[in-house]
């Protein structure tokens, strides 16, 4: 009786599972300190409206399936605000239904954008790169598969 | 001789960078003869009297550029009336962003009631010089043209009712009062500029 309860619960669980919400940066920031040294990270910053984003997506769910990269946490960091929650979650369960989606919805981008990186000048898509003290930053459109994983191999080596 | 020759002939072929930095505070920008959705060149020239330049780079499709519409709408009012003159420029290809063409400009302008000049920089020659990166993107200028401010309308793009700093406006008092903009530079978030790959 027990394990059907629990069973029942972690299946509606799934079913209404919820995007975590970031709404400011000194939350999202704990996520991104929150670095495991043996763990390799790769943050996509992307938005629903953002059309370039969408279109390298499909690169990135390849990516985290490709085996050999098991060990790659990615990580879909969208942008779009709290009023397309919903539009967000329908897309996701879509789109990236087996992904780790988190929604961060601090609009005050001038405030924190630089401790992202730098170097980020304002625009989505982007993709942060982690591992251990290693850290990557760009602000582009992954073309292919093979554009990303070829540029992640190429950040394990430096 | 022959070495010469090809030197000249190389560096003709790779031309001028095609990546610039653009213009940063101090710099005096270049005028523009661009066509606006009433089919007539605007230039800044045609401002004798313009005590500055509000120059915002904005365009149909971006989001973050339709959450300001109204924004920058009100600002061409408020600042007309001080002596100042908005004018947006869209940048984008409308071959890569269909709905930045001119014709749908018109359409924009017409459906929002814009108050200021939209133009379009076709052949995308305007937007490099001031090296804007962005959808909406703002360069603040003096009536001399020299640059004053470069960056973000205000803080908070989503929710007008949730500004805090208002970054232009501020920027605007400043030049009013003969003092330096604090800050002079922000970072514009919006959309890439559009142009073929």
């Amino acid at each position: 009786m027990k394990g059907l309860l629990l069973f029942l619960s972690l299946f509606s669980f799934g079913l209404n599972a919820q995007i975590p919400l970031y709404e400011k940066y000194i939350q999202f920031e704990k996520v991104l300190l929150q670095t495991n040294q043996d763990t390799q990270y790769l943050y996509n910053f992307w938005a629903t409206w953002c059309k370039p984003c969408v279109e390298e997506l499909p690169h990135f769910v390849d990516f985290s399936k490709k085996p050999g990269n098991e060990k790659i946490k990615v990580v879909f960091v969208s942008l779009d605000s709290k009023k397309d929650s919903d539009k967000l979650k329908n897309f996701v369960a879509k789109h990236l239904p087996n992904e780790k989606v988190i929604q961060f919805t601090d609009n005050k981008y001038n405030d924190w954008i630089d401790k992202v990186d730098i170097s980020w000048s304002g625009s989505i898509p982007a993709s942060l790169f982690i591992f251990g003290n290693r850290k990557a930053f760009y602000e582009k459109q992954f073309e292919s598969f093979d554009d990303l994983q070829n540029t992640w191999l190429t950040f394990l080596k430096q | 001789m022959t070495i010469l020759f090809l030197f000249s002939f190389l560096w003709a072929l790779q031309g001028q960078p095609t990546t610039t930095t653009g213009y940063q505070i101090g710099d005096t920008a270049t005028d523009f003869s661009l066509k606006g959705v009433d089919g007539k060149k605007v230039s800044m020239a045609d401002y004798k009297d313009a005590k500055g330049f509000i120059v915002v780079f904005t365009c149909n499709h971006c989001p973050y550029a339709v959450m300001y519409e109204d924004r920058i709408n009100d600002l061409a009012k408020m600042y007309t009336k001080k002596g100042y003159v908005l004018l947006a420029i869209n940048p984008n290809d409308p071959e890569v962003q269909p709905k930045d063409s001119y014709e749908l400009m018109i359409e924009r302008a017409k459906e929002k009631g814009f108050v200021f000049p939209y133009l379009f920089d076709e052949g995308q020659k305007i937007y490099p010089q001031y090296g804007a990166t962005k959808t909406p993107h703002v360069f603040l200028l003096d009536s001399k043209r020299v640059i004053k401010y470069i960056g973000a309308i205000d803080d908070n793009a989503q929710d007008a009712g949730a500004v805090t700093e208002k970054y232009l406006e501020n920027a605007i008092a400043s030049l009013e009062k003969g003092v330096k903009p604090n800050p002079e530079t922000t970072k514009a978030i919006g959309c890439s500029i559009k142009t073929k790959k």
